[in-house]
């Protein structure tokens, strides 16, 4: 079959039509699994992951396997070798990563769905920039057998679809305890629930502060065409969120990586590209004895701190609401330096240190992002469903 | 001379630590799956329980103080037969034992490795993964007939618990307060006793310096370890992969269940 892969979507892809395209982070028997990387380009997976086996049952075909930025470290969608991603609303801006070829794929409708790997904005992201609807569930909702560890207490199996109601479909189908992934042991079944009447909105200044004028407009434009009532209330400590979070993912992506020395998996680690270098080169600095408390341990301490204070805030409001993207998508090569790539993710990682699911829904050109407490994936997506409706 | 002990048990079960992938013996490479051959994206399952249940039987019997819940750590280091480059070691579940007159520091359980034959270059990944029990003494013995006695009563106590006879004391010898040297690769009782033997002889000629050596027991001597095998810092990090907090070792009812709270 002739498919117009135009934009960089497919690392691999099979001759049979399909529905789903899988982020090539996620094992699937009969693909290689390379990570978007040069290092991995002959690893061929002797399983499948448990998520993607689910959605096989449901009828499900894997028609291919996605780009993405190299084992999942980036924001832009473009950090990998093996293929060209480029955003299909405007080929001189990235797509957003790091699960970049899954929203390519969606959004030039070569597959009506796709699934990625959210660690802290990796399906969020690409979604918002290549306008469709993307979702992180709850940290332990989905089983990530077969996802390749990067973050391993932030990893989550998310979804990219055109809508709300494909994004349900797919997280209904994968949700579940399993006894390969003990993080789902409190896993909850999805089902319809009231929507978004009633529900109490909170948003933090400091990240609506953070974001271009343009985005704040749109931001404020929405919540009004949808009459959300939302509260804005002070939280400078938002900033700390990134170093909270990067600390954490150096450290146990450093260990993550150990296994790709040459012995069993992977070839040369000099085909490892400078962001997944650094990263291990970090990871294992802040996570050495003499440096373990300075840093890796303040960052555990620091997400402890956020999650509390997440606690305290659920008790009071249903969803967290902003805008999922502080800028448009930035032009292929205009980001050069590390800190302004991190400092991008400023409104899609507190989801991933409170563990809660987060979804982000395009409006003009940025994305609208509402997070819930934990576990709770079936108001969040249904009230969701609700607000593009408003939308 | 001072001895101590680091005691490797393997309990009898069926399974292995993180997988179902059975422990009987089989033709190299036969008994693995993505689990326990470190596949990218694998995850391991609740630790085996039937290996948890004999770890405390035997904390008991060693007057072992019994930690409610440990957590499971990551301990990186590379060799040729650890597939992760990282092993699953719990914290320790008893501390502060004695047993025979000897003091017990610690006992923690972990996952083997596979075995690598550097001859042939190659790795046999069917016990990677299977289930240990580590037992650490203090430096309490300072002869040889102490040694023999504790590793008899040791083994005794194993047979009389069920829990197998199977046993690797990696051996730590010093002499006259000088550095401890350790050997490793002793696969018996009589192994341990040459070894320590050998040990004292070598260390009063040559002078020890703190290393870790191979036992040869077709020569009853003892080699420097042909690969770097100390090192300086493994950068512990609890297992993100298993729920918070662990394995719940709670005794009480003799019961032993995994928890996920």
């Amino acid at each position: 079959m002739t498919l117009k892969d135009r934009h960089g979507a497919f690392i691999s892809l099979t001759d049979t039509p399909g529905e789903l395209a899988v982020k090539d982070n996620i094992c699937v028997q009969g693909f290689m699994c390379t990570a978007s990387s040069k290092l991995l380009e002959n690893y061929e997976p002797p399983y499948t992951a448990t998520a993607v086996q689910k959605l096989q049952k449901q009828g499900l075909t894997v028609m291919g396997k996605t780009s993405c930025d190299e084992f999942a470290c980036g924001s832009t969608g473009t950090h990998t070798s093996l293929a060209n991603p480029r955003n299909p609303l405007d080929e001189k801006r990235v797509p957003g990563g790091s699960s970049s070829g899954s929203a390519i794929a969606v959004k030039d409708g070569l597959v009506r769905y796709a699934i990625g790997s959210d660690t802290g904005g990796s399906v969020r992201c690409p979604a918002t920039f290549c306008q469709i609807v993307g979702y992180r569930p709850s940290y332990g909702q989905i089983s990530r057998y077969g996802l390749m560890d990067m973050c391993m207490s932030f990893d989550t199996i998310g979804t990219l679809t055109r809508n709300v109601d494909d994004a349900i479909y797919l997280i209904t189908g994968m949700s579940g305890k399993d006894d390969k992934d003990l993080t789902t042991m409190n896993s909850v079944d999805v089902k319809e629930t009231p929507g978004l009447a009633g529900k109490r909105l909170v948003a933090f200044r400091q990240i609506l502060e953070s974001c271009d004028p343009g985005i704040r407009e749109k931001f404020n434009e929405a919540t009004e065409k949808a009459k959300l009532h939302v509260d804005v209330i002070d939280f400078p400590e938002i900033h700390k969120s990134i170093p909270t979070y990067y600390m954490i993912v150096f450290a146990e992506f450093a260990s993550a990586m150990q296994r790709f020395d040459g012995k069993f998996f992977g070839k040369n680690r000099e085909l490892l590209g400078q962001e997944v270098k650094r990263r291990i080169l970090l990871g294992t600095f802040i996570s050495q004895k003499e440096n373990k408390d300075k840093w890796y341990t303040q960052a555990i301490n620091a997400r402890k701190w956020f999650q509390q204070k997440f606690e305290a805030m659920f008790a009071k409001y249903d969803f967290v609401i902003n805008p999922t993207m502080p800028s448009p998508a930035p032009l292929v090569g205009e980001i050069t330096d590390p800190i302004t790539e991190y400092s991008m993710d400023l409104g899609t990682i507190f989801p991933s240190l409170m563990m809660g699911p987060s979804i982000s829904l395009p409006y003009q050109g940025m994305g609208i992002q509402l997070t819930g407490k934990r576990f709770s994936d079936s108001a969040l997506l249904y009230s969701a469903r609700d607000l593009e409706g408003a939308l | 001379m001072k001895v101590g002990f680091e005691l490797h048990v393997t309990p009898l079960t069926e399974s292995k630590m993180y997988c179902d992938c059975p422990t009987k013996n089989a033709q190299p490479n036969l008994q693995v799956c993505p689990i326990c051959t470190g596949q990218p994206g694998s995850k391991p399952m609740a630790p085996n329980e039937t290996a948890l249940r004999a770890g405390i039987k035997l904390a008991k019997a060693l007057n072992c103080t019994l930690n409610e819940s440990v957590s499971v750590m990551r301990k990186h280091y590379f060799y040729p037969d650890l597939p992760n480059n990282y092993q699953l070691t719990s914290e320790p579940f008893g501390e502060n034992g004695s047993f025979n007159n000897v003091g017990i520091t610690e006992i923690h359980f972990e996952e083997d490795p596979g075995q690598y034959d550097p001859k042939s270059g190659l790795v046999d990944l069917n016990r990677s993964g299977s289930p240990l029990l580590e037992v650490v003494t203090e430096p309490d013995i300072d002869s040889i007939e102490k040694a023999r006695d504790f590793l008899e009563e040791f083994s005794a106590l194993l047979g009389f618990l069920g829990i197998s006879q199977k046993i690797k004391a990696d051996t730590n010898v010093s002499i006259n307060g000088g550095a401890r040297v350790e050997v490793k690769n002793i696969g018996s009782i009589s192994g341990a006793l040459n070894a320590i033997q050998y040990e004292v002889n070598r260390q009063a000629k040559e002078g020890a310096v703190l290393e870790t050596r191979h036992y040869d027991k077709d020569t009853m001597t003892t080699k420097p370890a042909r690969l770097k095998e100390t090192v300086a810092d493994y950068r512990y990090m609890r297992e993100p992969n298993l729920p918070r907090p662990r394995a719940s070792l709670q005794a009480k009812n003799g019961s032993t269940t995994y928890s996920t709270t």
